[in-house]
């Protein structure tokens, strides 16, 4: 009677899973499993694996040289897959990549419209170009950054470029937003409109966007998940909150003087950094754990502080230099 | 793509103009020359217009084709613009295709054109040009444009701008002619052929050089990372 019960359990629980995973399968806009791109014998993407669910504000970060550009350049079409699968919205990059280009919109890194063009006519290549158009939108737009019907293109200036690339993008009404370093070219006062204008969209139309940045205090403004990439590897993947939850700073002070590998040795500490008589340890997972061991080693001051993600990023990027990287891998 | 075509057309009306004055009417025509050695009348013979037309002009047709090839694509390469292009809900073969056409359709319409005015003055004048002859030479030199836009056309997909792109069409061009010239002429020598033969030969060839080069620009434009 008993080993029937904890059968039937074990099935639901099978059942469960199953029906689980299926599940998050359909919840992905966007999904990479094992990406890897290479320039001849120069391997840029290395086995990449990525998640994004179905709209998320998904932050692609990396320093320069990760591999961001030309990954995404995969996505989008412009380069073929060599290896591994993406899927898009449920549709396979390498067979599907008309009809994924149909409901994935995509703004390139530097600007890519025609400088010979008015804005007007621009707006009319792109609409005759597009699978689906939101005229309402698209005037709505122009009419909000005031980009001039009459103009040409190559007379705007380089934010306002990027914003009428960005109202083109969005007036395809894409399903997926795939964004290039979007910010990169503008001034900090168009870039506050700029993310303002991107959260707000997404927002009201539960769509999903992937962009990639280094500038990570934007990055920390607006996304909800990121991904952190050095040299073509997938470094962490997680969503912002818990990735910060789990990453905190641990500054103490010491009475007497202690050596720097007695306080690396506790459990859960990354690193150490000294700052004068003071200790930061950056730490990962338990930080609780660490204050009580810290406090038995005789600390006279322990505080518990958050990281932002422009912290927690250098603290990665220097794991993987040190070749820790097998240490730092969650899970 | 506009102002390239009005640019041509323009070139090309003036290339006209210039040549009607040079050439037409052709007064030689009744102008009775004396031999002095012999003493004897006769009239002079004078070149029809419209081969003098298509003499200079299918020159000037084939740069002109040079030059509408060259920035197929790699032109787009250089300003970042073929990223747009790629990223739409467009096959790349369609994407290829129009481009190709939209050169093809400008350069046929414009020398088709001009060449149709000339041709219809030629008629007027005392001394004509047989029609026949007149479309064939026509055709002629349609074909080799439209042969040097597939060529300047695939050579495009695979460098990164339009200079370098003439750069290497000019020395593929100029290397294929030279050598060309040199092959036919020693093989005609051998066998002697028959005019039929040779023209048959000539035909062929541009068909299969022609299919070539569509192909193989297309293969090339399909497959290549941007």
């Amino acid at each position: 009677m008993l080993s029937q019960t904890s059968n039937w359990s074990k099935i639901a629980g099978q059942n469960f899973s199953s029906t689980y995973t299926t599940e998050t399968q359909n919840d992905l806009a966007l999904e990479l499993d094992r990406l890897t791109c290479a320039y001849g014998k120069k391997v840029v993407v290395n086995n990449l694996s990525l998640h994004v669910p179905i709209g998320s504000v998904y932050g692609f970060l990396g320093p320069n040289g990760a591999g961001k550009t030309t990954t995404i350049k995969t996505l989008v079409g412009m380069r073929p897959l060599q290896s591994g699968r993406a899927t898009l919205l449920g549709m396979d990059v390498a067979t599907q990549g008309l009809e994924i280009r149909q409901y994935v919109g995509y703004m390139a890194e530097t600007n890519n419209l025609y400088g010979h063009m008015k804005v007007s006519e621009m707006v009319e290549v792109a609409r005759r170009m597009s699978h689906r158009w939101n005229s309402q939108s698209v005037n709505h737009y122009l009419d909000l950054f005031q980009l001039p019907h009459k103009e040409k293109i190559r007379k705007l200036s380089k934010g306002m470029k990027g914003q009428l690339a960005l109202t083109l993008v969005l007036g395809s009404e894409p399903d997926l937003l795939i964004l290039d370093e979007p910010t990169s070219d503008l001034d900090p006062l168009k870039r506050y409109e700029f993310l303002n204008q991107i959260v707000r969209e997404v927002s009201s139309a539960g769509r999903t966007i992937f962009f990639s940045s280094h500038n990570l205090s934007e990055v920390e403004q607006i996304a909800d998940r990121v991904a952190i990439v050095n040299e073509g590897r997938l470094i962490v993947e997680d969503d912002l909150d818990s990735l910060k939850s789990r990453e905190k700073a641990v500054k103490t002070a010491f009475d007497r003087p202690v050596w720097t590998h007695d306080l690396e040795a506790i459990p859960g500490v990354r690193r150490v950094l000294q700052e004068g008589r003071r200790f930061r340890l950056l730490v990962r997972g338990e930080a609780e754990q660490v204050v009580a061991e810290l406090h038995n080693l005789g600390a006279s001051s322990v505080e518990i502080v958050d990281m932002n993600l422009e912290a927690i990023f250098v603290a990665y990027l220097q794991d993987c230099q040190q070749g820790r990287l097998h240490e730092s891998l969650p899970e | 793509m506009r102002g390239k075509f009005y640019f041509w057309l323009g070139i090309y009306a003036g290339l006209m103009l210039i040549g009607l004055i040079r050439w037409s009417p052709n007064q030689a025509y009744n102008v009775v020359t004396t031999d002095f050695t012999t003493g004897m009348e006769f009239t002079p013979f004078v070149v029809p217009l419209f081969i003098s037309w298509i003499n200079f002009s299918g020159f000037i047709t084939l740069i002109a084709a040079l030059f509408g090839g060259v920035d197929l694509v790699s032109d787009e390469v250089d300003k970042n613009t073929l990223s747009f292009l790629l990223t739409k809900p467009i096959s790349r073969t369609r994407i290829y295709l129009t481009k190709l056409l939209l050169n093809v359709v400008g350069l046929t319409l414009i020398f088709g054109l001009s060449s149709g005015v000339v041709l219809f003055i030629d008629q007027l004048q005392p001394q004509r040009v047989n029609l026949l002859e007149a479309l064939g030479d026509m055709l002629s030199v349609l074909t080799a444009a439209i042969i040097v836009i597939f060529l300047s056309g695939l050579i495009s997909v695979f460098t990164r701008n339009t200079l370098q792109t003439i750069a290497v069409a000019v020395a593929i061009l100029l290397g294929v002619s030279l050598s060309g010239a040199f092959v036919i002429s020693k093989v005609a020598s051998l066998l002697t052929p028959t005019v039929e033969v040779g023209v048959t030969i000539g035909i062929l060839g541009a068909i299969g050089l022609l299919c070539g080069l569509f192909w193989s620009g297309l293969i090339a434009f399909n497959h290549k990372e941007f």
